[in-house]
């Protein structure tokens, strides 16, 4: 396999998967003309703020749905880096913030890109009414918690499976009252399970993979906490994240492709989006990082560093790729255009209008 | 039952426990020369009017106690307002020629000697949140004890009443060994049962529940200590504090010094003299009233089975009937020594292994 940098010294064409003359120009018609969303990114950069125009704009997605990384879990601390990002793009004419189904739509009719907000993970405490503000300032999704424990939960790398406390669960009401979507990628199994049974709207993995396809990574998804999601309307996003979907030296758009037919086949292709969790930087060499600060226990999510990136899907601007991937795997257009954005917008809808 | 305010004018020595001469005599010679410990309090601050800590002063005189643990109570675990109410309670006592405060045992033992009371602080729960360095802050503003958890969960492990048992966080874990370095007492009062019993087990210092009684005298309430708990706790070389709180020793509607002293007679059975102290949680006003005030909103009685069915703690409702222990432990037939354990021997005892 070839180092990170010499990938990405390679024309962008040759990182694609290859196809036949006739399947690309299908390939590019359909990237073209769908409406795309990314129901999990980090353009903004993940924990360390960056953030340029000229890469979002080449990706060529109509929606970011982008996570504000308040890992501190400090309510103040998240909204001040919500306001820094909002800021960028109210300045930025090619961006425009969305906070309804209907904007994505109306940003693609108008040649431009939508930008939505998430909390990664939700930094509420112990105080409900936060919400509301968060819900004022344009936040429309939140992960209830993230790898550890907090008011609310037991997140995947902890050393309990605790379900929801009480708190937990007035939560979960309370976003459900508001129309706020809730994302259960990095809470535990219990938990996930609770928060399911607790809610009314259809909820989330949206940065994910199933964890049939790599056993020792607990922050995927068992086939039980799939099919409950499944079942309660909601969707699947599926992650590129490094050493998350295999923990094999090699990795790439392939993983990403078994893993989104590993859960069609489980749930139905209803089920299935596209969550990539990427940067536009070095993600591996991040999360080595993270790893020697001790900020973020990777082990303890059965998480080793084997690859060094992610072939074809390494960065948002290889977002077409998994256009042409899923053209390759001979889904349908139909079936494609549910993955890339139909069923996002059709949950999207149902839960925050 | 007379009410609450009718009680508490009645004059002090005719709330006591009736003694034979010879006993009287014992038990006020006992109070008076041990070093009397109350391991849980909240008489700084009336939670309900608006009384000056002075007028509390006359009645902690009078308990004859050597010092108390207060607590500083952050019930939302918000870490900089609650140092700042440890800071206006400590301007309360520097300024008062009668108190001290302790940040040592050795503290206990220079009041008894010169006369004065002596003020250890505590937190009610813990409001370090994900910050682990603010262990040590909080040590360095004078604060000695912690409870990891109050009712319901916060990051490092589970309350009595959550709807989950968890035991404890990663986050936990290193919350419990930062403690035992800098040398701060565990009090795990309000934790769940397993949260308690991985601290316990994870904990290289001796722990204390100290304001609690027997889960075995009324299993519904969960906010009190199992057999399996207990036993731990002593294995471990902790310390169980008894409390005087009305409500939760019993479910009757009449309660007082006798169900504290029968979880005292209980624990004492189960765990030994050496592993049982005093921790009244006697507030500064009205307690039941705080508990029906707040439980809405806050302390949710429901969700440990707490129920309030006595008005207040006939013989132990008042800091200034603290005497009354002593003649409740005399008229139940401990010894000189075993009642110089529990009124303050062992709580000495543990703040001098853990805290120095």
């Amino acid at each position: 396999m070839l180092s990170r940098e010499k990938y990405l010294e390679l024309p962008i064409e040759e990182r694609f998967v290859p196809l036949g003359e006739e399947d690309r120009k299908r390939a590019e018609r359909l990237f073209d003309g769908l409406v795309t969303i990314d129901m999990h990114t980090h353009i903004f950069g993940s924990v360390h703020f960056h953030f340029e125009y000229e890469p979002v704009r080449q990706s060529g997605m109509t929606c970011c749905f982008e996570a504000v990384p308040a890992l501190s879990e400090d309510f103040d601390e998240s909204m001040e880096l919500l306001g820094r990002y909002r800021a960028l793009v109210e300045a930025e004419p090619g961006l425009v913030t969305a906070v309804r189904a209907k904007d994505i739509r109306k940003a693609k009719l108008d040649g431009k890109q939508a930008v939505m907000y998430q909390l990664e993970p939700q930094t509420m405490g112990r105080d409900l009414s936060r919400i509301d503000a968060a819900y004022g300032l344009g936040i429309r999704m939140m992960l209830l918690t993230f790898n550890t424990r907090n008011y609310v939960g037991d997140g995947c790398g902890e050393r309990t499976n605790s379900g929801l406390s009480y708190l937990g669960i007035e939560m979960v009401e309370r976003l459900n009252e508001i129309g706020i979507m809730i994302d259960l990628s990095h809470c535990g199994v219990q938990t996930s399970l609770d928060a399911i049974k607790f809610s009314k709207d259809p909820v989330l993995f949206n940065h994910t993979g199933a964890r049939a396809l790599n056993p020792a990574v607990t922050r995927l998804k068992t086939d039980e906490q799939i099919r409950a999601v499944a079942d309660k309307g909601g969707l699947i996003g599926i992650s590129a994240i490094p050493n998350q979907l295999s923990s094999q030296p090699d990795q790439g758009i392939d993983d990403m492709l078994n893993h989104i037919e590993y859960v069609a086949n489980l749930v139905g292709i209803e089920h299935v989006g596209i969550g990539l969790d990427k940067t536009f930087h070095d993600q591996v060499a991040f999360h080595r990082k993270l790893a020697a600060s001790k900020s973020v226990d990777l082990e303890k999510s059965g998480i080793t560093l084997a690859a060094g990136y992610m072939y074809g899907i390494e960065s948002p601007l290889e977002w077409r790729n998994i256009v042409r991937g899923l053209v390759s795997r001979g889904y349908s257009d139909d079936e494609i255009e549910k993955i890339v954005s139909g069923n996002a917008l059709r949950v999207m809808e149902e839960v925050i209008g | 039952m007379i009410s609450r305010d009718e009680y508490l004018k009645i004059p002090l020595k005719e709330r006591f426990i009736e003694l034979e001469a010879e006993q009287e005599a014992r038990a006020e010679e006992l109070h008076r020369g041990a070093l009397v410990i109350d391991m849980h309090t909240c008489m700084l601050e009336d939670r309900l009017a608006d009384q000056d800590f002075l007028e509390n002063v006359p009645r902690i005189q009078r308990s004859g106690m050597t010092g108390f643990v207060e607590e500083v109570i952050p019930f939302d675990e918000e870490f900089g307002p609650s140092m700042e109410t440890l800071g206006r309670y400590r301007l309360q006592i520097e300024k008062h020629p009668d108190f001290m405060l302790a940040f040592h045992a050795q503290d206990f033992v220079r009041a008894k000697e010169s006369g004065k009371q002596a003020v250890m602080f505590g937190l009610e729960p813990q409001s370090f949140g994900r910050d682990l360095d603010r262990v040590a802050i909080a040590y360095g503003l004078g604060i000695r004890v912690a409870l990891l958890t109050l009712n319901t969960r916060n990051y490092v492990g589970d309350g009595c009443g959550e709807r989950a048992n968890a035991g404890l966080s990663y986050l936990g874990l290193e919350l419990v060994e930062r403690m035992n370095e800098l040398g701060m007492l565990i009090d795990l009062s309000h934790c769940g049962t397993q949260t308690t019993l991985d601290a316990i087990e994870a904990s290289s210092n001796p722990v204390v529940c100290n304001h609690i009684g027997a889960r075995a005298l009324y299993p519904q309430l969960k906010r009190l200590k199992t057999d399996e708990e207990l036993l731990a706790l002593a294995n471990k070389g902790g310390v169980a504090g008894i409390s005087a709180i009305p409500n939760q020793l019993s479910q009757h509607a009449e309660q007082g010094i006798e169900d504290m002293l029968n979880h005292i007679d209980y624990i004492v059975n189960l765990i030994g003299i050496d592993h049982v102290a005093i921790g009244t949680d006697i507030l500064f006003g009205d307690q039941v009233e705080v508990h029906r005030q707040t439980d809405k909103t806050l302390l949710k009685l429901d969700s440990y089975g707490q129920e309030l069915n006595a008005p207040y703690m006939y013989g132990i409702e008042s800091t200034e009937e603290w005497p009354n222990v002593t003649r409740g432990l005399v008229s139940r037939g401990y010894s000189d020594d075993q009642i110089r354990k529990i009124i303050g021997g062992n709580a000495l005892r543990i703040l001098q292994e853990v805290v120095g």
